[in-house]
């Protein structure tokens, strides 16, 4: 029964999800929440590649923004400077990531915990300098990057970009969502219950490690890709090390260990950033600090899982107050 | 069979194993005893893997592990339950007996790409889910249930039948009795017997050495780093040495 409820909810998530998606972009809804929807969606790619490592194998990176920024950055200087084709930029921009997080995966896994987080931390930090010191346009950014465009049709409008980017962030959710319901997914849950039993089980745990951050750094990378294509325009400051901290509150905030949690926890948080916190500046980084706080305390699987067993929870009221009502029928 | 041949280890300047060398034949099953910190547990690692080798030579029939890191040790036929189980307590019981043949299926991460689920469902994982049911018919009543709300006892029986998931050729044991009441110690030892007598190999480390030399077919004797004993189980149980140090009996 509980578990009919909770299949009936997953799929009813995600249909209505679909629709809402859908539904979003067009003329009656408030013009910039399509660009709004747009960053959740980029924000969504990076947050499930975080998911996927630090949810599922239990491997922290507080570093995320820093494969956010080169992918964004690959794409800018390859499709502006060099004029290559805006697609290919973001292939080579992927490929570039992926080959960087493997190289500095194998060192870096052999760190655990703290050591681990704080190793990606300053891996953040030394590559957001290097945005600002060395990368063409120092902190001022490279602005002007063109739009993705297929055949003759460009992506030039945010009601366009909309559909891209959604169109992305739906592949690697299901991607991610199959990676965590197949063997592979069991492996990673394996390590992160105990690397010594997963070792024993012949699970290769250190190239397991690697290989899930390469695959999340390329989540990464694709988005921000998507978001130099989109805006046109990216700094350094769009990749400070903050951002990997925004990036992990999003992931807490949807659910750690819950791949469509991730869509919950970019959209209440982008939305946070963007609606209700504007007028906030410095001190939205206290708000985010409390809200951390608050789900670690009161919802620690996040907001998905929380949400879903309160409608577990609702449902059997429901139906305990019918059978109530039906008994109390039946005695008059 | 199973041969370790002089094997050395050493944990920066402490020495853990001094050329300690032991054979387990096909179909025996064979113990390990010794006090604490004799390097037993040290020996199985260093089987399995986990530890590397300063010297010496492990082999497995024609197939050398040693020099091998764990995960392929167990590719190539060892089954190994390490010391306190080690079993994925947030897992059904079910997900961790699959993944106990995980190697048999998975690729990598990329592989998943293209994942569904009945399709996948290796008919050797399934016989070999039959086979675990089978010795361990309170496993599949509980299949579905969170791996750490079993007991003890029962952990550990989950921890053995992961193990066995890969149909091993030769099946590791670290003390399989640690933290469990005597009643269950037996049931998991008789549990070995069966094992043992449907042809599996068994090399088994007790601190127990009069439970374990009861069941064996021969031991060896560890005491730091070295095999200092060996023989027939019969013959240990009546060597006066391993009485006096071992069990506990004085020597009349």
């Amino acid at each position: 029964m509980l578990e009919r409820v909770k299949r009936k909810w997953y799929y009813s998530v995600i249909v209505s999800l679909l629709v809402l998606l859908i539904v979003i972009p067009f003329d009656w809804f408030p013009g910039h929440y399509t660009t709004i929807m747009v960053l959740i969606g980029i924000n969504t790619m990076v947050t499930v590649g975080l998911c996927l490592l630090l949810g599922y194998t239990g491997q922290v990176s507080l570093g995320h923004a820093a494969f956010y920024g080169i992918g964004a950055y690959f794409s800018a200087v390859l499709s502006k400077t060099y004029h290559l084709n805006p697609w290919l930029a973001m292939l080579i921009a992927a490929i570039a990531t992926g080959a960087f997080a493997y190289v500095i995966g194998y060192p870096i896994f052999r760190l655990k915990g703290n050591y681990l987080a704080v190793a990606t931390l300053a891996l953040g930090v030394i590559v957001y300098i290097l945005f600002g010191k060395l990368a063409p346009g120092g902190p001022d950014g490279i602005a002007g990057i063109p739009n993705l465009s297929i055949g003759g049709f460009a992506f030039d409008t945010w009601f366009k970009r909309y559909f891209l980017v959604w169109g992305f962030c739906l592949v690697v959710l299901l991607i991610s969502q199959n990676i965590v319901n197949s063997r592979s997914g069991r492996a990673l849950r394996a390590i992160h219950g105990s690397e010594a039993a997963a070792e024993s089980i012949g699970i290769n745990v250190d190239r397991f490690k690697v290989k899930i951050f390469v695959l999340s750094c390329v989540y990464a990378s694709l988005a921000g890709s998507l978001l130099a294509h989109s805006m046109a325009h990216i700094s350094p400051s769009s990749f400070d090390p903050m951002v990997s901290v925004i990036v992990v509150v999003m992931a807490v905030m949807g659910g750690l260990a819950s791949i469509w949690g991730a869509v919950f926890g970019a959209g209440i948080v982008v939305m946070l950033k963007h609606e209700l916190l504007l007028g906030f500046g410095e001190l939205e980084i206290i708000i985010y600090g409390l809200i951390l706080m608050l789900v670690m305390i009161f919802m620690p699987e996040g907001l998905f899982v929380w949400l879903k067993s309160s409608y577990v929870k609702l449902k059997e009221l429901y139906i305990r107050w019918r059978l109530g009502q039906i008994r109390r029928g039946a005695e008059t | 069979m199973l041969r370790v041949e002089k094997a050395f280890v050493s944990y920066g300047r402490v020495t853990a194993l001094r050329e300690a060398s032991l054979v387990v034949n096909d179909g025996e099953l064979v113990t390990l005893i010794g006090a604490n910190g004799a390097g037993k547990s040290t020996l199985l690692n260093a089987i399995s893997g986990v530890v590397r080798l300063k010297s010496g030579d492990i082999w497995l029939d024609d197939r050398r592990l040693s020099g091998l890191p764990s995960h392929k040790t167990i590719r190539l036929g060892l089954g190994y339950v390490p010391e306190g189980r080690r079993i994925f307590g947030d897992m059904s019981v079910r997900d961790n007996l699959t993944l106990g043949s995980y190697f048999e299926c998975a690729r990598n991460p990329l592989s998943a790409l293209l994942y569904v689920g009945w399709f996948l469902r290796r008919p050797s994982v399934q016989s070999n889910l039959e086979t675990v049911f089978r010795l361990f018919p309170i496993l599949k009543e509980r299949q579905k249930q969170k791996a750490g709300s079993l007991s003890g006892g029962e952990q550990q029986m989950l921890a053995i039948a992961r193990a066995l998931m890969a149909s091993p050729q030769i099946l590791l044991l670290d003390e399989p009795s640690l933290g469990l009441a005597p009643t269950l110690v037996k049931d998991i030892l008789k549990l070995l017997v069966r094992l043992r007598d449907e042809g599996l190999t068994i090399l088994l480390v007790e601190q127990d050495a009069n439970a374990a030399l009861k069941i064996a077919d021969r031991g060896y004797v560890m005491e730091r780093g070295m095999i200092t004993i060996e023989g027939t189980a019969r013959e240990l149980l009546g060597d006066d040495r391993v009485r006096q140090a071992y069990l506990g009996k004085t020597v009349a």
